[in-house]
């Protein structure tokens, strides 16, 4: 019996290291010239408008600055709490390490939640010039947010199924390096769109 | 040091730095003054910047490229000494082999095209399609997880069948019945009296014929199997794309010349590259 | 407590080893559709790229004989002409010239880092079904008379959509390759060391990593904008106009990168030299990666002066030079080393020749005095670049074919097939430049009546030649299909890794572990310690 009980199978080769984080970062990085493509369209847009004298935004419609403003400082304290996450789990603190995630998506929802809240407030029609560019460039960035939620969630899994601990939390760092980009990128839209207008 | 990987990055970082503040100070239409320097080297904020899309991108363009060259310096360009150096080995292990076969990724293909024909024809396909990539991504995170489970692979599937069965058994029981008998009510609702009798009687027949050939012959060639899925598949991005062409009711025909209405605030076309329309008729 | 330190389901499971029945790894359609083996999606690219090839060599046929005479050929009815020139200018970039560079890159990378797989194999398996699936849809769109000038709103949505599609397949396998170069090289294999193609796939996947992307987005912009009644990009018969940038230099530069590299690893081994200074080559092709970054036209327009500005220009002539200094460098190896005749070195040649007369071109068309742009002088730039890659791609999976394939390919038909490629290109892309020079043709306007007439003659002559040219290479390539017996593992004498795999390679590529790479050309250290 006590033979039978200790014939654990054979511990998994060691993954090669550094091809997750340089995969992501590399991925990031396209993700991050996707939308700032878009903003430079909506910038040299906004501009050929803006030069004739014309207003940009058509009558009516307005870009508020506060629900912008409420989901990039989220957005800052998810960077935070992502930083935290991969600190606890290089510590072997599981349990911080899950509560740092999941604040994390908690705040990422929060933009989500912030930007659509922000939709309502706007009044403006995607038939328009903005419109188009604005509802194109945001809708992109959340998209890019889902991405790193779902990517965030299932490093979460892989942390909680035991493939990550306190040397080896690749995943998660990879995790982490995508939510940074996202918040960059959501940096440049929150000074080309909704400060500039 | 810097290394070849990272060097290429900081020269393409460098480049898209120069190429901007040129381009910038090159496409603003002033007079080439102080104002058309600073304006791109102070992004707009003083003097002038010219065409801005190519400005935003050029910069962009350097700001993603030295991320990568630090990212890569900090990796030491990821060479296979340094990646040694982070496990604490003498050599660093090789990539893992795929030897085993995985469908997910032709499955994430076609939830993805799903998606494009969705995207242009209609909700329905949009959400099998979606419904797809959600059970894809669900799948594929478990699959890699389990694959890295313990050094066995049998093992390995051992441990994801035993997670997954649970959720994959009977969510697939519900999508099949549920389908089919969804299938059969719309088809018993077209057709007339006679009709409906016949394909009540004739439905169980076919699945006691199917019942029994599967009884008979209980392994079927995985690759009948691959390819009954993936004609399925195909069949359903073409039946999209046929639904779309046949059941447009009227078709919005457009003109070749249609544009915006110009100069009203917010509704002025984006400028283009040529007004005109490409006509190679007459080559 | 994690799932993993729980063991005793594990420790079940593993006590019944015995009953855990190892499953048959499947074959035919089934392993096809199921491997992550990075040689059989390598070769599902080639193989459906060079079909997708056929059809576009002919279309390109069929307007080269157009323009015999413009006012009484009509191969294309006046309804559809716009569909079909966009569907050959898109079909030629993304269902031709780029899916062949990544099928050759995907099977020959890794082989020559000494890796045993791609970087995310799924994912590459994931960016092919992606990119043929797309490429289905974006020729159903045409079907279902979509496209740019498509007259059905849901067919130029489903164009603009499965475009989108096959760019992010594109994408996801420049991830791939790149990440594949960077973190799964063989110990002592250093970037600097790194084989002259693989490193020219690194390049060529960071420079489509950075520019597709904004095409990506761009094509999204588009989509919402169609859906919502193209106010802003001008409905259905703008689209084009905006995704010209793709096509012209120095974007399509971006497209070529590999052919220095393949070029500058084919000639050295026949050579049986090694290429010196190797830091001018590997620098020579990451200076013509970085000029070829050509995504800040997106939004450019005549007015705004983008096509005039100083910068563009610079850029125009700087990427003349990286060319001629791989061009200078094989001359070098000609001189230092023993030439064989191979059909491996012919292809390596023409396609350097064709890309040199194209970038030439480019440098030409960049002055703004010469006022080119938008004629068909833009084209013929375009057409020498992507000729000279597909020329190229075509020499890879000769020189590699027992890499790629099972057994070598047919060498004398495999040393015509390139001369006639070179005669071909020049001639479908010379004409189109003398005719954009003397500012007739224009590309983009409404009364174009097309290039001069008379040299016509000599495009649906080039065209032909290409056209024959593809179908010798593709007959060259013919044996390679079957399987063969004892295949000579290194039939060129190679310097690099991949020729330490047995031909055709197994699964995890090499039989024995890899030595740890003193130099570049590790190979030829191996010959000479002997």
């Amino acid at each position: 019996m006590a033979e039978t009980a200790i014939a654990l199978p054979a511990a998994p080769a060691p993954a090669r290291p550094r091809v997750l984080l340089v995969g992501t970062a590399l991925s990031a990085t396209a993700a991050f010239m996707a939308i700032v493509g878009l903003v430079g369209i909506y910038l040299s847009a906004r501009a050929d408008v803006v030069s004739t004298g014309a207003a940009w935004l058509p009558e009516g419609s307005n870009i508020p600055l506060t629900p912008a403003n409420m989901a990039i400082a989220t957005m800052l304290l998810s960077a935070v709490s992502m930083w935290w996450a991969v600190d606890a789990v290089s510590r072997n603190d599981r349990q911080m390490a899950y509560l740092a995630l999941a604040l994390t998506m908690f705040f990422g929802i929060a933009v989500i939640n912030a930007t659509s809240f922000l939709y309502t407030q706007m009044d403006l029609a995607v038939k328009t010039t903005p419109g188009v560019l604005i509802y194109t460039i945001t809708g992109a960035h959340l998209a890019m947010i889902v991405v790193g939620l779902v990517y965030a969630a299932v490093m979460t899994f892989r942390t909680l199924g035991g493939e990550y601990q306190g040397r080896d939390h690749e995943g998660l760092t990879a995790a982490a390096l995508f939510w940074y980009v996202t918040i960059a990128a959501q940096a440049v839209i929150w000074l080309a769109i909704y400060v500039t207008k | 040091m810097l290394k070849t990987g990272s060097k290429f990055l900081f020269a393409l970082a460098g480049f898209g730095f120069f190429a901007a503040v040129v381009y910038a100070a090159g496409t603003s239409h002033h007079t080439l003054g102080m104002d058309a320097i600073v304006g791109p080297l102070t992004f707009g904020y003083k003097g002038y910047v010219g065409e801005h899309s190519g400005y935003t991108i050029l910069m962009s363009l350097s700001a993603a490229a030295l991320f990568l060259g630090i990212f890569l310096s900090a990796l030491r360009d990821a060479d296979p000494e340094a990646e040694a150096q982070v496990l604490g080995l003498e050599t660093v292990p090789d990539a893992v082999v795929p030897n085993s076969v995985n469908y997910w990724p032709v499955v994430a293909g076609f939830s993805v095209a799903s998606i494009v024909v969705g995207l242009a024809i209609g909700s329905t396909m949009f959400v099998i399609g979606l419904v797809g990539l959600t059970v894809t991504t669900v799948e594929w995170a478990v699959r890699a997880w389990s694959d890295r489970a313990t050094g066995d692979v049998e093992v390995n599937r051992a441990i994801r069948n035993r997670l997954m069965y649970p959720v994959e058994i009977p969510g697939l029981a519900i999508l099949g019945v549920g389908g089919f008998v969804l299938a059969i009510s719309r088809i018993l609702l077209a057709l007339p009296k006679l009709g409906s009798y016949l394909v009540f009687g004739l439905v169980p027949v076919a699945i006691m014929a199917v019942g029994a050939l599967i009884v008979l012959k209980p392994k079927l060639s995985q690759s009948v199997i691959a390819g009954l899925l993936l004609a399925g598949g195909l069949a359903i991005l073409a039946g999209g794309i046929v639904a779309a062409t046949a059941g447009e009711q009227k078709p919005k025909e457009e003109h070749k010349t249609e544009s915006g209405s110009q100069g009203d605030s917010g509704l002025r076309p984006l400028g283009a590259p040529s007004a005109a329309v490409v006509e190679v008729g007459h080559r | 407590m994690a799932v993993i330190d729980t063991p005793p389901e594990t420790v079940h499971a593993a006590s019944e080893s015995a009953t855990v029945i190892p499953r048959a790894q499947p074959t035919g359609l089934a392993g096809v559709l199921g491997s992550g083996d990075h040689k059989v999606l390598g070769r599902l690219f080639i193989i459906t790229s060079l079909l997708f090839g056929l059809a576009v060599v002919a279309l390109g046929q069929g307007f080269a004989v157009e323009g015999l005479a413009p006012k009484t050929l009509d191969v294309f009815s006046a309804d559809t002409v716009f569909q079909f020139f966009t569907f050959f200018r898109v079909a030629t970039v993304f269902l031709l010239a780029l899916p062949l560079v990544i099928g050759v890159a995907f099977v020959v990378v890794p082989l020559q880092v000494g890796a045993p797989a791609l970087a995310f194999p799924r994912a590459a398996a994931a960016s092919f079904w992606g990119w043929l699936l797309g490429s289905g849809l974006l020729i159903a769109s045409y079907a279902m008379n979509g496209g740019p000038g498509g007259g059905s709103t849901k067919g130029v949505n489903l164009w603009i959509a499965a475009l989108a599609l096959v760019v992010g397949a594109i994408v996801l396998a420049a991830v791939s390759l790149a990440t594949t170069v960077f973190a799964l090289r063989t110990p002592g294999l250093t970037l600097d060391r790194a084989p002259l193609f693989a490193w020219s796939v690194l390049v060529a996947s960071i420079m489509w990593l950075v520019t597709l992307p904004v095409l990506f987005g761009l094509l999204v912009l588009m989509y919402v904008d169609h859906r919502h009644g193209g106010t802003s990009f001008g409905a259905n018969a703008g689209l084009y106009s905006r995704l010209l940038w793709v096509f012209r230099n120095p974007q399509i530069y971006t497209v070529a990168i590999p052919v220095l590299g393949f070029a500058a690893d084919v000639l050295a081994t026949t050579a049986r030299t090694r290429i010196a200074p190797r830091f001018a080559a590997q620098g020579a092709i990451g200076a013509f990666g970085i000029v070829g970054f050509g995504s800040f036209f997106v939004a450019a327009t005549p007015d705004s002066g983008a096509y005039d500005a100083a910068i563009v220009m610079v850029i125009g002539l700087a990427a003349v030079l990286p060319v001629l200094a791989i061009g200078g460098l094989a001359g070098d190896l000609f001189r230092r080393g023993s030439f064989r005749l191979t059909a491996g070195a012919l292809y390596a040649v023409s396609s350097v020749l064709i890309l040199l007369l194209g970038v030439a071109a480019g440098a030409l068309g960049s002055l703004p005095r010469l006022d080119t742009a938008g004629t068909v002088f833009d084209l013929g730039v375009t057409n020498g670049v992507v000729l000279a890659s597909i020329i190229a791609s075509l020499g890879a999976v000769h020189w590699w074919a027992t890499k790629i394939g099972r057994q070598p390919a047919n060498e004398s038909i495999g040393r015509l097939a390139p001369l006639v490629l070179l005669l071909g290109s020049a001639a479908v892309v010379i004409p189109d430049l003398i005719s954009g020079l003397a500012g007739d043709g224009a590309e983009t306007r409404l009364d174009w009546t097309g290039g001069i007439q008379g040299l016509n003659v000599i495009v649906v002559v080039g065209a032909a030649l290409v056209g024959l040219g593809l179908l010798a290479a593709m007959v060259s390539l013919l044996p390679i299909l079957k399987a063969g017996t004892d295949v000579e593992a290194d039939p060129w004498e190679g310097q690099t890794l991949e020729w330490l795999a047995p031909s055709p390679p197994p699964l995890a590529n090499f039989v024995a572990p890899l030595p740890v790479v003193m130099s570049a050309e590790p190979l030829l250290d191996l010959r000479e310690e002997k």
